[in-house]
This record gives structure tokens, sequence and C-alpha cells, in this order.
């Protein structure tokens, strides 16, 4: 009790220190508002229903353009792994096209798909792919040969083995893929929605910033932070659960 | 004991126990009335059960933990804190990946800031058979290899003391005798102090002067008996009934202590 | 251990080339899988310009590749595109260096104090887990709109990663080498700089790749939301013109820009790293 305490103090001095700069009118009220001044306006945003219809805005456009990327990733990691032409081939575009930042897709696309949720989907959807791509690229071509030997000798078919032995074998790699995709998801979500989009957290968040609404804007970038952090969290757990076969 | 009274010991160990206290758990004694004294250039080893706490011992003379109880001496000091003065050796080699084979055998000059580090590692690497390697990394040398690294390492920087935690334990048995041969070799010219700890016993009586048995937990000491058997250790000394004889005995003893540890009563 | 993930642990970071073992052939082998790469890349191009061409697709969607080049010739002759790759190219870097330098340098002294980073932990594990993007108005609210809200945008994506990473790989050495280099009498100096450092050295140039694509995301997002200047600027401007040829060649430019940055940076991995067992053998 008393470490978890002890744990949890630093922060608890940082926001007191937040509000103190405030209030004693250290940092202008203007660049800084006081930490009670963000949370009563995150009740009032709360409370008149605006920020669940944009929470829900940018949920369904991350959900979608994680869900595409993770479909369409990994199917294309796993063939790339199995296919030595197919990886001989685009190994070169790959390797020009990873780093490129993809927050630099973000006007282009809004130009081909317009303002709506396509246009956001689609920018989480390039922003993760290759990530996932290369989790399962990896994983796939690490299972050992061995594994794959016996159980094709134990009588699997090909699809089988494929399934029970690469899928599983490579399930740590594709996870880690995923881990970065999430948080590089939430980047462009927010990059793209601040940028052009009528609604989402990231809009609302340059909105409420041209309006002058300073405490307002504290109060959504801390609500869509607070969801980026909880769904890492979520994530670790998941991915713990489903690798728990490792943990000794 | 087979001290004289004129030369004093070089480790002495003083009635030590040592007993691990994990939160929130039982306190574990580890050992219990160690007195052992070894002199100077002797090889002394110790043999007993796994998880005895034969590498407890060594770690009071090493100075990494110090003991519930009584006390570890090196020349008639106290231990008290890490000694600098002591090579060390572990089954596993310790190899600094990022390091070639040379600068890991330097590692210790250099900290101790010995100029002319560079001939004194190479001298070394040539003696464990190394030279044509001294620029391979870890990864491109074998675990004898490594293990040799680490015996030049150990050597390199010249210790009055050698504590050996099972350093051949994990090499397979045709590579464990020809470091065992290497071993006895470099210690016949440099008459380094020795306390060796390992779980074979033929390993144990080919090495030592004296070889010293632990009981299963807590570790205490069971018997010591003197090897008197010709130095070199050559193939006709090991052929020998008498080396049989004495492989045979420290045999018995250990297996009544590890069938003990294992709850069977004999 | 187990939560290793909030690290990144060093893995390959791009897909190798495959190796190819039989010495034989391997000469014409190797000219047939460059042509055919460059038949695919040609043949791309080929057909996007005839697309257009033909009129299947409106050049005013997607340009075309003769389109990109004139408006590149252009911008390249203006002074333009060197201007925005400079400033670009300068703000990621700065960015780069001063997160990477602190976030190791951090990592370092935080792996030697049990009771600071049990202190910090929850809050950098927290932080690092942050969208951080949504500060990016925030930053420029602060900083106003100019280079240093740019740098300190990409400084809050970056910093991070390395402190994080640094931090995983200074514990997760191998007590081994540690307890043999304190008996051997090194220093606590050694140690830092002797075990510690080149010990995580595979963790931090994990985070570094990370953080270069990091640190040029940082920047861009910020050019775009509000600047006047570098390559996001450039590909934000041509887009609110509809000039996809501009956009285009922005981005052609600065994935070139970004790919010459991760070569060079393997480069230097390679070298600091060549004790490291390569993971094409095994």
């Amino acid at each position: 009790m008393t470490k978890l305490a002890l744990r949890y103090t630093p922060i608890v001095l940082l926001i007191a220190a937040w509000e103190l700069l405030s209030r004693t009118g250290v940092v202008a009220k203007d660049v800084l508002p006081a930490f009670s001044t963000v949370m009563l306006r995150l009740w009032e945003l709360c409370t008149d229903g605006q920020m669940l219809a944009h929470i829900g805005a940018s949920m369904f456009r991350i959900c979608g353009g994680l869900a595409l990327g993770i479909t369409v990733g990994s199917v294309l990691g796993f063939l790339l792994a199995a296919s030595t032409t197919a990886q001989r081939l685009v190994q070169p575009s790959l390797t020009f096209l990873y780093p490129l930042p993809k927050s630099a897709l973000i006007p282009i696309i809004i130009i081909w798909l317009g303002f709506g949720n396509s246009a956001q989907i689609a920018v989480i959807f390039l922003g993760t792919l290759l990530p996932i791509v290369l989790g399962a690229y990896n994983g796939a071509k690490g299972v050992e040969n061995t594994l794959i030997w016996s159980a094709r000798s134990l009588g699997a078919s090909v699809v089988e083995t494929e399934w029970q032995i690469t899928f599983r074998a490579a399930l740590p790699d594709l996870l880690s893929g995923i881990r970065v995709a999430l948080a590089l998801s939430f980047v462009l979500l927010i990059g793209s929605e601040m940028i052009g989009a009528q609604r989402g957290m990231g809009y609302l968040i340059a909105y409420l910033g041209d309006g002058g609404d300073y405490a307002g804007m504290f109060a959504a970038a801390f609500v869509i932070t607070a969801i980026g952090f909880a769904a890492d969290r979520g994530y670790l757990a998941l991915y713990h659960y489903l690798l728990r076969y490792r943990e000794a | 004991m087979s001290v004289s009274a004129s030369a004093p010991p070089k480790i002495r160990l003083n009635n030590i126990g040592i007993t691990f206290r994990p939160r929130d758990r039982e306190p574990v004694v580890a050992v219990q009335n160690i007195s052992l004294e070894v002199a100077t250039g002797a090889i002394v080893t110790v043999v007993g059960p796994s998880g005895c706490g034969k590498s407890t011992i060594l770690n009071a003379v090493s100075g990494l933990l110090t003991p519930s109880a009584g006390y570890a001496e090196v020349d008639g000091r106290r231990v008290a804190g890490i000694r600098h003065d002591v090579g060390y050796m572990f089954a596993r080699d310790g190899m600094m990946p990022w390091r070639t084979a040379l600068r890991n055998v330097e590692f210790g000059l250099e900290v101790r800031g010995v100029a002319n580090r560079r001939e004194i590692a190479r001298d070394w690497l040539r003696r464990v058979g190394l030279e044509k390697f001294e620029g391979h990394y870890r990864h491109e040398l074998s675990q004898g290899m490594r293990q040799r690294v680490a015996v030049a390492r150990t050597f390199a920087i010249d210790p009055d003391v050698l504590l050996m935690d099972e350093p051949f334990g994990a090499l397979d048995a045709q590579t464990r005798g020809i470091l065992q041969e290497e071993l006895l070799a470099i210690w016949g010219m440099t008459r380094k102090t020795v306390l060796f700890v390992t779980h074979d016993v033929h390993e144990a009586v080919l090495l030592a002067d004296r070889v010293v048995v632990m009981s299963a937990r807590p570790g205490r000491i069971k018997t010591t008996l003197n090897i008197d058997l010709p130095r070199p250790r050559v193939a006709e000394v090991t052929r020998s009934q008498r080396f049989a004889d004495h492989c045979q005995e420290i045999w018995e003893l250990v297996r009544e202590e590890a069938l003990a540890a294992s709850g069977v009563r004999t | 251990m187990s939560s290793d993930i909030d690290s990144a642990a060093p893995a390959a970071a791009i897909i190798a080339e495959p190796v190819v073992d039989e010495a034989a052939g391997v000469d014409l082998f190797r000219r047939r899988v460059i042509i055919a790469r460059t038949l695919l890349c040609v043949g791309a191009l080929v057909v996007w310009q005839a697309a257009v061409s033909v009129g299947l697709i409106d050049a005013f969607w997607i340009s075309s590749p003769v389109l990109v080049v004139v408006e590149m010739w252009h911008l390249l002759t203006s002074g333009e595109l060197l201007n925005d790759i400079w400033m670009t190219v300068s703000e990621a870097l700065i960015a780069f260096v001063v997160s990477s330098v602190l976030g190791v340098v951090s990592g370092l002294a935080l792996s030697r104090s049990v009771f600071w980073d049990d202190v910090f932990a929850p809050i950098i594990v927290a932080l690092n887990s942050l969208p951080r993007i949504a500060l990016a108005p925030l930053i420029i609210l602060w900083f106003g709109v100019g280079v240093a809200a740019k740098v300190v945008t990409a400084f809050t994506l970056v910093y991070f990663i390395l402190l994080v990473n640094t931090l995983g790989g200074a514990k997760n050495i191998d007590n081994d080498i540690l307890t043999i280099a304190q008996l051997m009498g090194a220093s606590k100096r050694d140690l830092l700089w002797k075990v510690v450092l080149p010990s995580a050295l595979p963790w931090i140039f994990a985070a570094l790749s990370i953080a270069l694509t990091y640190s040029l995301l940082g920047v861009i997002v910020a050019e775009i939301l509000a600047s006047n200047q570098g390559l996001g600027y450039l590909i934000a401007a041509s887009a609110g013109n509809f000039n996809t040829a501009g956009v285009f060649a922005g981005l052609v430019v600065l994935a070139a820009i970004a790919w010459l940055f991760s070569m060079a940076m393997r480069k230097i991995e390679a070298r600091l790293l060549r004790w490291k067992p390569s993971t094409a053998s095994a």
C-alpha cells in the first residue's frame, strides 16, 4: 500500500505543480489553464454529449483502419515469407517505402477520399500496413525448420502446417508488429483528423484550439491520450494472454 | 589439517554460515559451519550434490556476498566488499560479445591501467592456443574456445587466488578433458592458489591436493580428503588404482548426500 | 523480463535480401533479379502514364509520371524545393539528435539507480504509450509557428522511445559479465562505458531506427498543421491547390530522404554492431 502510494506520488506532485503554476499566474492562464479548470471543462464537454460523438467517430476509424491493416498486412507478410520470388521482387520497394513518414500521405488521401471516415481509415490502413507485414514476415521466416519437418512427417497437410505451426510460431513477432501499428494508428488518426475532418478527437482538439478554448483543448487532448494509453495497456494484456504459454 | 604453523593459509574460512532471507518467504540456510584452509599454491576442490551451497562459499571469498555468520580471510585479512585481486570463472564464459577475444582478455588489464596490456593478453591467448583467433567475436568461437578465453582473461590479471565455479561444467567431455590438462599445465607454471567447485568427482580428484565433500542442504563440510597422487597428473596417474580408489570413495560419499537431498533414505 | 515488449527488442528492421548459397550462377541470378525489379518499376510507371494519357483516369486526381517530373524540375529551378528540403531535413535531424542523445543519457542514468527507476517508471511507461501527437496544437500554441514548434513536436514523439529502449537494454545486461567486470576491478565509470553502454547498443539502435521515422513524421505533421516552409508544407499547400503533381513531387523527394536516412542509419549500425551475429546466417 505504501509502495503503491510512493509510486504514484510523482504524478500527484506534477498535477499539484501544474495547478499552482497556473493559479499563481507564474504561467499565463491562456498558455496553461489550471488543472481544475481543465477538469471542469472536461466534465462539461462530456455531459453535453459532444465528446462522446467525437470519441465514437475516432474509435470507428481506428478500428476500421487497424482491422484492414492487420488482415491485409498479415496475409501479405505470410505470403512474402512463403514465396522467395515475391520477396525478391518487392523487397526494394518495401525498403524504399518503409521509412516514408506516412503522415505525408494525409493531404493526397483527403483529395481522393474527402473529409469522411474513409480518408482516415485509408491513412491508418496505409500507415500500419508495413509494420504488420514486417512482423508477420519476420515471424514466419523465423520458424524453425525442424518444427515444420516434424509436423509434415507426422502427416499434417500443408494448410494444417501453415496454420498450426507457422502462424503459431510467428505470433509473437506479428503481435509485436501490431503493437507498433497500434501506436502509429493513434498518431495518424489524430494527425489526419486535425488536418481534414469534421468530427473526431483530432478535429475537436484543433477546433477548440482555434476558438481559443484552451481549457477545452487540454481536456480533449487529455481524453484521447487516456484512450490511447488504455488501448495500449489493453493490447498488452491481450498480448500476454495470447502468449501465456511462453511465460515460465 | 595439513597446514603447518610456519606458512599461514592463503584462504581461510572461519565458521561461515550463509542464510538467504527472501522477502515474504522462509529464510533458506545455504551453508553452515564452514571452516576451511587453503595453503598458498594449493588446489582445493569442493564437491557435493547440487544445491548444497558450493558456489556461495566462493562468493564469500570474493566478497560478492557477506556471510551471515563467521568470516572469510585472504592473506590473513578479513574479506569486506568485492575483492579485485581474485580471478573468478563461471560455467558460463561471461565473454563480452562486443569485444574480440583479445580485447576480452585485455579488459581486466585495461581497467587497471596496465600499459603493456596488449602484449600480456596476446601472450595468454597464445598459452591457451587461441593466437589465431584474437580478432574473433564470441559468436565466432566454439564453447570450448570461449572458455579458453575465460581462462586467459582470468590469468592475465595475475591474481593470487583463483575461484572457479564449475568452469568446465558446460563443455562436452573431450573439451573438458583438454581444458583440465591445460589448467593443470598453467597452474604448474604459475602456482596460484585455487578453490575449485565442481560436481564432477573425476575432475575433483584429478585437479586437487585436497577434496572437500559437502553435505546436502544446509551445506556442511562432510569430509576432507587429501589426494596424495603425484604431479604432474599424467595419464599413468589417472589410470592408477589409487586414483580409481579416491574417485570411488568420494563418489560414495557424494551419492549418499545426493540421495538424501532428493528425499531417498539409505 | 515479461514486460520486454515495453521496449522494442532488437530485431531485423527490414526485410533482408534472400541469401543465395550456390556460388555458381550467383552473378547471373542477381542480374536477373535486378532486371525483373527494374521491369516491375518501369512497368508500373508506364501503366500509370498510359492510364492518364489514354484518358482512363483524369490527371487531376492522380497526376502522371511526366507531370510529376516537370513539377519537380519547376520546383527545383525556382529554389523552392531545396529550401523546403533544407527546412525539413534540418528540423528532423535536430529533433532526432537532441532527443536521441537526451533519451540515451537519461535512460543510462536511470538504469544506474533502482530507486529513481522505480519512481519514474510509471510516468515513463504511461508517457511512452500516450499518443503524444495530440499535444501538437498545444506545442504550436506554446512555441508559435516556426522551427521550435516542429522540433519540439518531433522531440515529444522520439525522446521516450529512446529512453524506454535504453533503459530496457541497460537492464537486460548479462549479470555474469557485470559480475566479472566488477571482480576485475572495473570502476563505476568503466562499468557504464565499457559494459552497460555496449551491451545496450543493439536496443538503442532498434530504437534509433524507429526514432528516425518518428522524427520525420512529427516534423511533417507539424508542417502540415501550421507552417509556411518545409516538405510537409509543400505537400499540404499543393494539395490545397489540387496540384496533385506537386503532392507527388513532394512525396517522392520525402521518400528518398527518409530512405537515405535509414540507409545511413543501417550503415552506422552495421559498423558499430559488427560483433553481432548477422541475422541472415541465423
